[in-house]
């Protein structure tokens, strides 16, 4: 899951970007608004958690021009503004949440879970591929009541797939979501995390096929 | 109210007493003209036979005397030895005793036989062969009817006195509550409004109490404009502090979560790095709200600006020297003196020095220079820096709060150069931006020259 963090206070977004990566999302962060939508049209998030006071252009401008691109990404707006109207407007404009600053950290990311789940038309936090089970509240996978050692980025691997079980995921939208700008990645890259998430489901959970020249399944 | 009756009731009582002694007076002139005809019809019948004085009173001259009150008369004829002629020998004389030689009759008052009685008394010279000296007429009267008439006067006077003074009060009342109505008015206006409407009173007021609301209403503008400054001021501040106490949440969380210990120090140091954050922003706030405050001049005081700048800029060296950057302070032209808050002061010219010290790059030059122009009395002081200095478009924003130049000012509250401004401007003084000749920034700050002990009126 990646989230594009939009927020020109540098030590919030240090502190949110830390404690959003501990939750296993690959987080990019971006101070200004005009480089944010700069990137908008260029790249695929999950969800962004946009900031409205940015210096260039204003976070409702961004927030305006992303719906107009018809792009359906969750926002999630933290905001100093503790105005009623500022909220009305934000989320007439096509804002799925409202958070106002200060806030606690568990509640934001209780609700940037929340707009992912949604997103991806689920209702809880649980995702399910037979006996394995993945908790994307707690961060926790396991197969048959038995838990697995999954570090962030296979875990991360997993939700994707799991979140399009059935369909087949190319290795551009997993290195899209599995990483940031600031990381290198090559093709082999994706495929390490694979191979090893593999082993990990193997023998008892669902298996990862390779699709060649498209990307992986998971079965179901 | 009070203020108007009691005056009224002291010249009605002395206006009364006046009234009973012109009654008095009147009464007398009345009865005593009687006395002086029953007087004079006497004399006249006072002859001389045989050396000696006899008169043939005519009773007319007493029965003109009598009264319904039952006067009582007196009379007594003497020869001018005072031998008595005919009469009542003991009726007594004028007060000074003798009876003046005149051929007009005069009067006076006296007690006789338990009576207070007027007197009128005439002396005539005797006529007839051999004869000298002036025999003496003396006509008595109880005052029994002149007190009467006295009395009848003074009670009609005095009821006349009393129906005006009730009359003259009640139209008093009547006019002053008549009057004060539009007070009363303004006052209910006044009790009834809620302490958030400071919209110029609409009461029709006489002319009288219309200057008064007219200055009622300009304090209320002027309440109301310093309020709208006051509660954009609480706006912004509340605005400007969510996002560091945001920032402070997320990392105390964070640092909560830790179980590392070399992580978890991190974390604090990014905890103290941003509670040092907040809480300058929070002093610049106040020092904002305090360079706002209007009026307020209790701590102002003459100093010399020259020496407060090197101050300062001893202050920032440290700073200065880490960044390798080169501060220095000059001093031209006479005493430096400005009347104002040090604690104000001092955050203005920190404000100034602070940011060309964290702009300027390494091996900058900054120079902070005072100078004094007694023709244009004026105190002048210049931070000015070879460093990256603002675009001119910049250069008016700058001085707005809150505002930051986009790439710059990662750590800054936008307050700074707004503090600087507001300061300047409270002390009647002004804040230029310019390029300096080395391509960096020149701040120009001028401040009234101010004479030593001076108190300046604030502008």
């Amino acid at each position: 899951m990646r989230i594009l963090l939009i927020e020109d206070d540098r030590d919030l977004a240090e502190g949110l970007r830390r404690a959003l990566e501990q939750s296993g999302y690959t987080v990019d962060w971006i101070a200004d608004g005009e480089r944010a939508n700069a990137v908008l049209k260029t790249d695929d998030f999950d969800l962004v958690v946009l900031d409205l006071g940015l210096p260039r252009l204003d976070g409702l401008s961004v927030l305006r021009q992303l719906r107009a691109r018809e792009k359906h990404i969750p926002v999630l707006i933290t905001t100093a503004s503790d105005s009623v109207e500022a909220r009305v407007k934000g989320l007439d404009l096509g804002a799925d949440d409202y958070l106002g600053k200060p806030f606690e950290l568990t509640e934001l990311e209780a609700r940037v879970r929340a707009l992912l789940r949604r997103s991806q038309g689920r209702s809880t936090g649980e995702l399910r591929a037979g006996n394995l089970l993945l908790d994307t509240n707690a961060r926790r996978a396991s197969i048959a009541a038995v838990p697995l050692d999954l570090p962030r980025r296979e875990l991360c691997l997993l939700e994707i797939l799991m979140t399009r079980m059935g369909k087949v995921v190319s290795k551009e939208q997993i290195a899209s979501q599995l990483f940031s700008f600031d990381d290198e990645v090559s093709p082999n890259t994706i495929e390490i995390y694979v191979s090893r998430l593999r082993k990990k489901l193997a023998p008892a959970g669902p298996g990862i096929d390779t699709v060649r020249g498209l990307g992986y399944v998971l079965k179901p | 109210m009070i203020w108007l009756l009691a005056p009224m009731l002291l010249v009605s009582t002395a206006l009364f007493f006046e009234a009973y002694r012109s009654a008095r007076e009147a009464a007398d002139r009345a009865y005593d003209r009687v006395i002086a005809a029953s007087v004079l019809a006497i004399a006249d019948r006072v002859v001389t036979a045989d050396g000696a004085l006899d008169v043939d009173l005519p009773y007319v001259a007493l029965e003109m005397l009598s009264t319904e009150d039952d006067d009582r008369v007196f009379y007594r004829v003497a020869e001018p030895d005072g031998a008595l002629v005919t009469g009542y020998a003991d009726l007594p004389p004028p007060p000074d005793g003798r009876l003046p030689a005149e051929d007009d009759p005069f009067f006076y008052d006296a007690l006789y036989r338990g009576d207070l009685v007027r007197v009128g008394a005439l002396t005539q010279p005797i006529t007839g062969p051999g004869a000298s000296g002036r025999f003496a007429v003396q006509v008595a009267q109880t005052r029994g009817q002149r007190d009467r008439l006295v009395r009848e006067l003074a009670t009609a006077t005095a009821t006349r006195f009393l129906v005006l003074v009730v009359l003259i009060g009640f139209a008093t009342w009547l006019g002053v509550r008549f009057g004060l109505s539009p007070l009363a008015r303004l006052r209910a206006a006044l009790r009834q409004r809620s302490p958030y409407d400071l919209r110029p009173l609409d009461i029709a007021v006489p002319r009288e109490v219309r200057e008064v609301v007219a200055a009622i209403d300009d304090l209320m503008a002027r309440l109301a404009k310093t309020l709208q400054v006051m509660e954009r001021f609480i706006s912004d501040a509340a605005h400007q502090l969510r996002t560091p106490l945001a920032a402070l949440n997320t990392q105390l969380d964070l640092a909560l979560r830790e179980r590392d210990p070399q992580v978890l120090h991190e974390s604090l140091l990014a905890l103290r790095r941003s509670t040092w954050r907040t809480s300058r922003l929070a002093r610049q706030l106040l020092n904002l709200a305090r360079s706002n405050a209007d009026g307020n001049c209790e701590t102002d005081e003459s100093l010399d600006f020259a020496v407060l700048v090197a101050d300062v800029t001893r202050e920032l060296v440290p700073a200065a020297m880490e960044k390798d950057i080169d501060l220095g302070f000059e001093q031209t032209g006479l005493q430096a003196r400005v009347c104002a808050d040090p604690v104000l002061l001092h955050e203005l010219v920190t404000n100034l020095v602070d940011n060309a010290v964290h702009y300027c790059p390494p091996g900058a030059r900054v120079t902070a220079r005072v100078c004094t122009d007694p023709q244009a009395e004026r105190v002048r002081l210049e931070v000015e820096d070879n460093g990256p200095g603002i675009p001119v478009a910049e250069r008016p924003r700058v001085l707005e709060r809150f505002y930051r130049i986009y790439g710059m000012n990662q750590e800054g509250s936008g307050l700074g150069l707004a503090i600087v401004r507001d300061v300047a401007e409270r002390y009647g003084g002004t804040v230029n931006l310019c390029e300096s000749e080395t391509g960096g920034l020149l701040v120009r700050v001028d401040l009234p020259w101010a004479q030593p002990g001076q108190v300046v009126a604030n502008v």
